[in-house]
């Protein structure tokens, strides 16, 4: 009898089957602003022994109220004020920027996206104040795998957040000044061959997020100086690099070696990661369409400097 | 945060372990919400369910984690509710608003009109007792975390429903009425 009641009240379930879940995604990335709880379940509440927790409760706080005032009289010291919390700003919301001219990191993220070992590698960093202070945090759901180099490598883009204010004043007093992004940017890495970047949206479009692989690790020489990985936004099918002449300062009318043939590099994902041998950085860019057209001309010198003669 | 999304100890990391319990199981949870609220509603639940989840990881029942969800879910629902000042039985609900999905029942009957009138009658807590374990698939034991009541009190509040839901089938047939053919009657205890 007690099945029939449930399978009568079963008949008219207005959703006999189950619906799928809603996509992962969108939670994910809210829930970079929430702190997880530890793996250890909470502590149940202990009612027999309520009345021993309020009376500890009472007495270490007229403790610390009884230590206070001492400290404070004995010490002339104002009691230090609490600290305000700072206002959070969601992620999504530090990353718009990116966001919008890479569309890279607009779609869903997948497993492969999440390097275990690149992971681990963000973690360790994270562990440093320094890291923390002068490049910001990682935003691991917004992590993706957008090419692999010539070289073999996978590259990644991983967002981080601006250093927040409170990190920088964990610094020592005399890196305090040091010039940190103000704002969300985006950085590249190739496992094992290096990363780089810190590109805001600015830089992107400004055609000056391109890492060599060498300067990471400070090297000037081997295969990771041979080993370049630019950002470009959304729209860009192909650019084309000529060699700066490494001081447009000392030749401003003149930002690419002279003779210098243009390197051609396909855009997979909003990177072109390409090998060049003693190239020293582009002194000039052109980016092309999927359909072939110049969308964007850029010189890092004189806008009108050849070979991009057609601007004069 | 960082140390959030990474196990330090070898042992899965909350990270995949959310996302492990959110593939299993937030299907459930959207179902659960869009039989007693609208399809939009019901994604909104969802996402609020597992941020507490999220939140409470360690709370988080390791070996059957849906009913503390759905629990979740009901409170969620419920605060909705108060919220919006629209405190409609979920029969009613569920009449006026048929969800436009083509999964309802394929076919009606007077017996099925005269359940869901039936259950209509019912208080909150007899109606949300027999579609726990009718409508969820739950166990008493289960259905009793999401009430948040001891198991054995969910079991009698479980009986005495089925026996008014029967009651109120029953008086609804009186003999000036037209009879639909029922099953027999469930003995009361």
């Amino acid at each position: 009898m007690t099945g029939e009641t449930i399978e009568l009240i079963r008949r008219v379930n207005p959703l006999p089957i189950e619906l799928p879940a809603p996509p992962i995604e969108p939670l994910l990335q809210r829930l970079d602003d929430v702190p997880a709880a530890s793996r250890t379940p909470a502590a149940r509440p202990r009612r027999r022994a309520l009345g021993l927790d309020v009376v500890g409760v009472l007495v270490a706080g007229a403790i610390a109220a009884a230590t206070a005032v001492v400290a404070i009289v004995a010490l002339g010291h104002e009691p230090r004020r609490q600290a305000v919390a700072p206002s959070r700003v969601l992620p999504a919301a530090q990353t718009q920027g990116l966001t919008a001219i890479l569309g890279v990191l607009r779609r869903p993220q997948t497993a492969a996206d999440r390097n275990p070992s690149l992971i681990a590698q963000l973690q360790r960093e994270q562990r440093s104040k320094y890291n923390l202070a002068f490049e910001g945090r990682p935003v691991l759901s917004m992590m993706r795998l957008a090419t692999v180099a010539p070289w073999g490598a996978p590259v990644f883009l991983v967002p981080f957040l601006a250093p927040t204010k409170q990190a920088k004043a964990r610094l020592p007093r005399k890196l305090r000044s040091v010039t940190v992004p103000t704002q969300a940017n985006v950085w590249t890495f190739s496992i094992n061959g290096g990363s780089g970047g810190q590109g805001i949206p600015a830089d992107i479009e400004g055609g000056r997020d391109i890492t060599n692989m060498a300067w990471v690790h400070g090297a000037t020489r081997g295969p990771a100086a041979n080993r370049w990985v630019m950002v470009v936004p959304d729209g860009v099918a192909k650019v084309a690099l000529w060699e700066t002449t490494g001081s447009a300062s000392a030749h401003p009318r003149h930002p690419i070696k002279p003779g210098s043939e243009p390197i051609i590099v396909a855009v997979h994902h909003n990177i072109a990661a390409f090998i060049a041998h003693g190239f020293d950085g582009p002194g000039q860019e052109i980016w092309y369409g999927p359909d072939g057209t110049v969308v964007k001309r850029i010189t890092n010198a004189d806008p009108c400097a050849p070979p991009l003669t057609s601007c004069a | 945060m960082f140390a959030a999304l990474l196990d330090i100890d070898g042992v899965m990391d909350p990270r995949s372990r959310f996302e492990q319990v959110y593939r299993a199981h937030a299907g459930a949870v959207r179902t659960y919400a869009a039989r007693r609220s609208d399809a939009q509603t019901a994604d909104e639940v969802v996402g609020d369910v597992f941020l507490v989840a999220w939140r409470r990881l360690g709370d988080l029942p390791e070996d059957d984690p849906l009913p503390w969800l759905l629990g979740v879910a009901r409170r969620t629902l419920a605060n909705r509710r108060r919220g919006a000042a629209r405190q409609q039985a979920v029969v009613a609900r569920v009449n006026a608003e048929r969800i436009d999905s083509g999964w309802g029942p394929p076919e009606r009957t007077e017996l099925d009109d005269a359940v869901t009138a039936a259950l209509g009658r019912l208080g909150e807590r007899d109606r949300e007792a027999l579609l726990l374990v009718a409508w969820e698939g739950l166990t008493p034991a289960q259905a009793s975390v999401v009430v948040g009541l001891r198991p054995n009190t969910f079991s009698t509040r479980l009986s005495r429903a089925r026996r008014r839901f029967r009651q109120a089938l029953d008086d609804q047939h009186s003999p000036d009425a037209q009879r639909p053919s029922l099953p027999t009657t469930e003995p009361s205890r």
